[in-house]
């Protein structure tokens, strides 16, 4: 009997096949998720404050930042100038001690007519593509920029349109607010000065990410709040909180985790962005 | 030891031949199948052929170059010319009667990696020998090095042993004369010739003795290609010179291959054209660059083609009549501009044959209105636009088909009875 | 009775050997020394001790328990790395980030570049050598590192520590193993218009063994340019959905990897939590595997764990690995075998390699009459090393470090000779050499002439006890005993096999005619021990 167990055990014909994947039910097998809603509404709130805290990504920023940098340059570094920016692939240093590595492309079209009083009409559009550079101060302080941005102003007698999209990672740890902490995301802003404003795109800041669809905006009539588009916020877990807001006037809106649990009510401060609006309005 | 650059060698070349090899200037001769000789040369990364191959104004669908390109015809070809491609417009018209162009070749695919495969080997098959191998495989007798692989793809399974490749840097002359052993941590052992002889004797003995016991299959196909390899090595060895191209100049390494080519060690040589700084052709973004990588292509086409047509052959009357040039890319571009005003993949491609054994001055296939392949009867070349006449639509397995009967080897033994080699692409 | 239970229950224990309904008798298993040196290769990456071979020789079965002991060899991880590279290709010579870009010399390139490469390549041989259960590969919350990628990318890694350590990355990406390494998407790149296309392509590769990029892609009457559906035709057009189906879902979950500049280190380094839902939005499609949803990346990676084809691809992989060809339809058995105890003990690859490497397939070393063609053609009898074990059995044997500015030359393309020597790159070559040629002949010629002279200054130097060529010292020469006992030694461990006398008086003659050529007896021992390591019985297994 054992023996011939033993025998059945190390017998070469094998079992006849049977193919587990025959069974196409697979409610069994996917493994559910464990997530949960970690935040209530004030959480959320705070995940977002916590993205928005210190300001909101605009491109004059980032050029400002890269303007001033670039006032360190010497005749041999970088040397070999790029489309209005440079390319120092393997990196140069000058003699007091900044460093210049990778390529930058720069458009800069300045068409404005500046009247007496200073105001202007005409357009001004900034852009760097590609945009792929470090600049390290002689304190070790450095802007890393890897993406695009870019920057567009039109103002004539019926008023001043002006956009702007800042795109890819960008740090600069020298620099307060935004840019500090180190940006990484995609966003446009659209907007009319004295009118309204459009916000769309991602956001990580902080180790927060928000994510703004189609968000709009009228300071003037609308001070504090948002007028409609939604505002999603992101749990650790890769799981988001999408927040509708109301078309009406409003910092508030319901708030859907996962597509499946009504957390209610998040009210969100703009206040960043609305102080933000001078930098994406003007060069 | 000190660098010959291709282009002193091929001035120097012709005398050094006839010294060489002894001959005199031959009489025309008609170049067999088993004389035939092939250089690749692949465009790599997709070629945009709107810029050079594929004249499609009449197609409002399709972007054509913007600068002062127009249609052009002479001598049965017809390509697109411009001011700023003016080797295009040279070699056209001065090597018409060599050259023939195939439109409309379809990979069918378009991620790079697999249509380099396609292009090369006319399938998928990981385990598939490209057609340049087969070519060196297949000639009369055992060469060397069969198939050089100077730059580019290469792709081989049972025939590795027939494949030499020189490696990204051209390392493989440093690994022959031993220049390899120097400048690391280690400075490798490299022993003289005199001290190496009874080495290399005892181990021929002992490989020719492994190959005669080994027993069929793996065992006996790897001691085989082992014995082969060391009885080639001397002959290799003497070849370092040949073999050591500094640089990845693509003039330069065609170069070498046509001298490779034309001293009987090699059948086959694959040189790869990455474009300007060797960025390659894969223009996602601002496609017009293609001009200036067809414009410095078709440059160094013209000197190449001169130095094959001033070069005395080994049978026919010059290196032109024996070597025929393959030029190709792994795919297309999409007909229209993307918002980069690049183009992206597309699975249809142009290719060009010039030279030996190529029926010239035509062009071959073409692009429907939807920049697809139209059908080619196999047999003449003509195209046969409503696949009503036994044409087909043409894919890099029917070029292969096509070379391999050029040279004298069967297709039908390589891919089957259901591919046809274009015979309308070969001279009579 | 008793005994025969107790010699029964042995037989069991040593494992029965599985099946081959290939016709196994046909397939005459190699002898136990040469068997135990193919083992040793493939799963330590070094030739099997004197010792070793010794108890192989005296008691055949002993094989089990010296597989036992170097599945659990640290070399055994280092093994599966290789095994790993030859099927993922993640270990090229270039990426689109460079030393350049973090300021480092050009010294480093290599180390940078192999750093990068290995990444995810560590991650499944850890998973591997520690008997993880295999889904750890797509579901680890962890990745390996070592210090080049600490000091460059946002990981944790141990303080103090040296070399490969399991690491974790601080930027918030999802736990899903391999599928959050910066090594596999730096390879697997995609540019921000092929949104992640070409990833989920590599998913379906590597981890399910399906090649969707080796389907046709015939744009056939069905598609027309003029018309805008071009644009939606990956949706609509039943040519592009047999592939796009299933990529579209599956690359609408990686787009936490999408950089705005595919060369910028900084985007690529760093995991973007703000794109995750781009992929939804973008390509008009909810993440799905196969047809079924998923929220996003971390529950892609449990839904691959939990398909079939995940286990079935780890079964082929690590079996083509072994066998060193690709498996076909005659192997459905023994893959069926190697599934079982896969399947059946929590997913641990190293019952797949205990059992493949028992089976006939992997033991043949000759045909025995009656095999078929097809079989002849087939089975591998015989393997031919190739650069990368060259590479860890000569440095095991003699220190070789043949490097070139930094660049470990049996191991990168761009000034070494890992291709020339029968290597993978990664990127044209997909798979091993099969058969000697010329470039691979000479690359083991000198890596195998310099090794000798490493072996041969240690082994013989005044004072030295010779490791391989026992017995002799720098004044022994082929009159002395002591002579025929290295040689036999020597030979002994690097073929394993026995010499005859005949092979003993041909290593003699070589040695004195290296003399008679002017030679030093320090070159003629050099040219014994160089003709060992370039015999064709060490250069194939």
């Amino acid at each position: 009997m054992v023996l011939g167990l033993l025998y059945i055990a190390c017998a070469p014909a094998p079992a006849p096949w049977v193919d587990p994947a025959a069974n196409d039910d697979w409610s069994g097998d996917v493994a559910t998720s464990d997530h949960v809603a970690q935040w209530d509404a004030a959480g959320v709130a705070a995940q977002f404050a916590t993205a928005t805290a210190s300001g909101f990504p605009a491109p004059s920023v980032v050029f400002r930042d890269y303007a001033e940098l670039m006032t360190h340059t010497e005749a041999s570094c970088p040397a070999d100038p790029m489309g209005g920016g440079f390319m120092e692939l393997g990196g140069c240093n000058t003699t007091t001690g900044y460093t210049y590595r990778g390529a930058v492309g720069e458009t800069l079209q300045d068409q404005r007519v500046t009247a007496s009083d200073g105001s202007w009409t005409g357009s001004y559009y900034l852009m760097f593509s590609p945009a792929d550079f470090v600049i390290i101060r002689p304190d070790g302080m450095e802007l890393d920029v890897g993406g695009n941005a870019n920057q567009q102003i039109n103002a004539d007698n019926h008023g001043t349109n002006w956009g702007g999209c800042i795109s890819g990672t960008f740090r600069d740890e020298a620099e307060g607010g935004w840019l500090a902490g180190g940006f990484s995301g995609d966003v446009c802003v659209t907007g009319t000065t004295g009118g309204s404003a459009t916000v769309d795109g991602s956001v990580s800041i902080a180790e927060a990410a928000v994510v703004y669809s189609s968000v709009t905006f009228d300071p003037s009539s609308c001070p504090d709040g948002a007028t409609g588009g939604t505002i999603s916020v992101r749990q650790p877990d890769s799981t988001w909180y999408v927040i509708t807001l109301l078309s009406t006037c409003g910092a508030c809106g319901d708030a859907i985790w996962d597509g499946k649990d009504d957390i209610g009510q998040v009210c969100l401060d703009f206040t960043t962005f609305f102080d933000t609006i001078p930098d994406l309005s003007a060069p | 030891m000190p660098v010959i650059t291709r282009r002193d060698l091929m001035r120097l070349l012709p005398a050094s031949m006839l010294a060489g090899l002894g001959l005199s200037r031959l009489a025309r001769a008609d170049v067999g199948a088993n004389d035939r000789k092939f250089l690749f040369v692949f465009a790599q990364g997709g070629w945009d052929p709107t810029w050079v191959y594929a004249p499609e104004f009449d197609n409002q669908y399709v972007d054509m170059p913007t600068d002062d390109s127009q249609k052009v015809s002479q001598n049965g070809l017809t390509w697109v010319s411009s001011t700023t491609r003016p080797s295009v417009d040279a070699f056209m018209s001065t090597y018409a009667s060599r050259t023939a162009i195939v439109n409309g070749l379809e990979v069918r695919s378009i991620a790079h990696e697999r249509c380099r495969r396609l292009l090369f080997t006319g399938g998928t098959d990981a385990e598939a020998n490209d057609f340049p191998t087969r070519l060196a495989m297949g000639a009369p007798s055992h060469l060397p090095l069969g198939n050089v692989v100077l730059s580019g793809p290469s792709y081989s399974d049972s025939t590795a042993s027939g494949v030499v490749r020189v490696g990204e840097s051209g390392q493989l002359g440093t690994l022959i004369d031993g220049s390899c052993a120097t400048g690391g941590t280690q400075t490798l052992r490299v022993p003289s010739s005199t001290l190496g002889a009874p080495e290399d004797a005892y181990l021929l003995a002992r490989a020719q003795k492994a190959a005669g016991a080994a027993s069929a299959g793996a065992q006996s196909r790897i001691s085989q290609a082992y014995l082969t390899a060391l009885q080639d090595e001397p002959a290799v060895t003497s070849m370092a010179s040949l073999l050591t191209v500094n640089g990845q100049d693509p003039l330069d390494q065609m170069l070498a291959a046509v001298t490779l080519l034309s001293n009987g060690a090699s059948r086959c040589a694959t040189v790869a054209d990455l474009g300007l700084n060797r960025v390659t052709w894969d223009s996602h973004s601002q496609v017009s660059i293609q001009s200036t990588h067809f414009e410095l292509l078709f440059a160094n086409l013209v000197t190449l083609m001169q130095t094959l047509e001033s070069t005395p052959g080994t049978v026919g009357a010059t290196l032109a009549d024996e070597i025929t040039v393959v030029v190709w890319s792994e795919m297309g571009r999409y007909p229209q501009l993307n918002a980069s005003l690049g183009k992206d993949h597309w699975t249809t491609t142009s290719m060009m044959l010039v030279g030996g054994g190529i029926r010239g001055g035509q062009v071959i296939g073409g692009y429907d209105s939807n920049m697809g392949g139209v059908p080619v009867i196999p047999e003449t070349g003509a195209s046969d636009p409503d696949g009503t006449s036994g044409g087909v639509v043409l894919q890099p397995v029917h070029l292969g088909a096509t070379l391999l009967t050029l040279a004298g080897l069967d297709p039908v033994e390589a891919f089957g009875t259901d591919v046809a080699p274009i015979l309308g692409l070969l001279a009579q | 009775m008793r005994g025969v239970v107790v010699g029964m229950v042995a037989l069991l224990a040593s494992g029965c050997a599985p099946a081959d309904t290939a016709t196994p008798s046909t397939l005459t298993p190699l002898s136990g020394p040469r068997l135990a040196r193919r083992l040793s290769i493939d799963l330590r990456g070094v030739l099997p001790t004197t010792s070793e071979l010794d108890e192989v020789e005296a008691h055949p079965e002993d094989i089990n328990a010296l597989r036992e002991q170097w599945l659990a060899d640290p070399r055994f991880e280092e093994r599966i790395t290789q095994m790993y590279q030859e099927r993922w290709r993640t270990a090229i010579d270039s990426f689109h980030a460079t030393v350049q870009d973090y300021g480092l010399s050009h010294d480093e390139d290599y180390s940078f570049n192999r750093s990068v490469g290995e990444e995810p390549l560590r991650l499944v041989a850890h998973v591997v050598a520690t008997d993880r259960s295999y889904a750890d590969i797509v579901t680890a919350d962890w990745t390996m590192a070592n210090p080049m990628l600490a000091s460059l990318w946002p990981l944790d890694y141990p303080a103090g520590a040296t070399g490969w350590q399991v690491s974790r990355y601080t930027d918030q990406r999802p736990a899903v193993g391999v599928l959050a390494t910066n090594g596999l998407w730096w390879r697997y790149n995609s540019p921000l218009f092929n949104e992640n296309r070409q990833r989920a392509a590599a998913i379906f590769d590597l981890l399910v063994c399906r090649d969707v990029l080796s389907r046709p892609v015939i744009l056939s009457t069905g598609l027309s340019i003029s018309d805008s559906s071009t644009t939606d035709a990956i949706q609509n057009e039943p040519t592009c959905l047999a592939c796009h189906s299933s990529i579209e879902p599956v690359a609408a979950t990686l787009f936490g990897f999408t950089p705005f500049d595919d060369q910028s280190n900084f985007e690529l380094q760093t995991y973007h939590p703000e794109r995750e839902n781009m992929g939804s939005t973008i390509l008009n499609v909810t993440p799905a595997w196969m047809g079924h949803p998923v929220s996003g990346l971390e529950e892609l990676g449990a839904a691959i764990a939990d398909d079939p084809r995940f286990v079935d691809c780890a079964v082929q992989t690590a079996t083509e690995g072994l066998l060193r060809r690709q498996t076909d339809d005659s192997d459905v058995e023994l893959l069926r075998q190697a599934r079982e105890p896969f399947v059946n003990n929590g997913l641990h690859l190293k019952d797949v390699i205990r059992l493949v490497t028992q089976a006939p397939a992997y033991t043949v070393g000759s045909f025995a009459t009656g095999a078929s063609q097809a079989t002849i053609d087939r089975e591998t009898t015989s393997r031919m090393l190739v650069a990368s074990q060259l590479r860890s059995i000569d440095t095991d044997l003699a220190g070789l470090d043949w490097n070139y500015q930094g660049w470990d030359q049996l191991d990168n393309d761009t000034h070494g000779f890992r291709v020339l020597g029968g290597s993978v790159d990664g990127v044209t070559l997909t798979a091993p050499q099969r058969t000697p040629g010329l470039t691979w002949t000479m690359t083991f010629q000198r890596a195998g002439e310099e090794s000798a002279g490493l072996i041969v200054d240690r082994d013989l130097a005044d004072g030295a006890t010779a490791d391989l060529l026992v017995g002799a010292t720098s004044a022994t020469t082929p009159a002395d005993a002591a002579f025929t006992t290295a040689v036999s030694a020597a030979w002994w461990r690097l073929l394993a096999e026995r010499p005859s006398t005949s092979d003993v008086s041909g290593l003699a003659s070589l040695w004195q005619s290296v003399v008679d050529a002017g030679g030093t007896p320090r070159d003629a021992w050099t040219a014994v021990v160089a003709v060992l390591l370039r015999d064709p019985d060490f250069v194939s297994y």
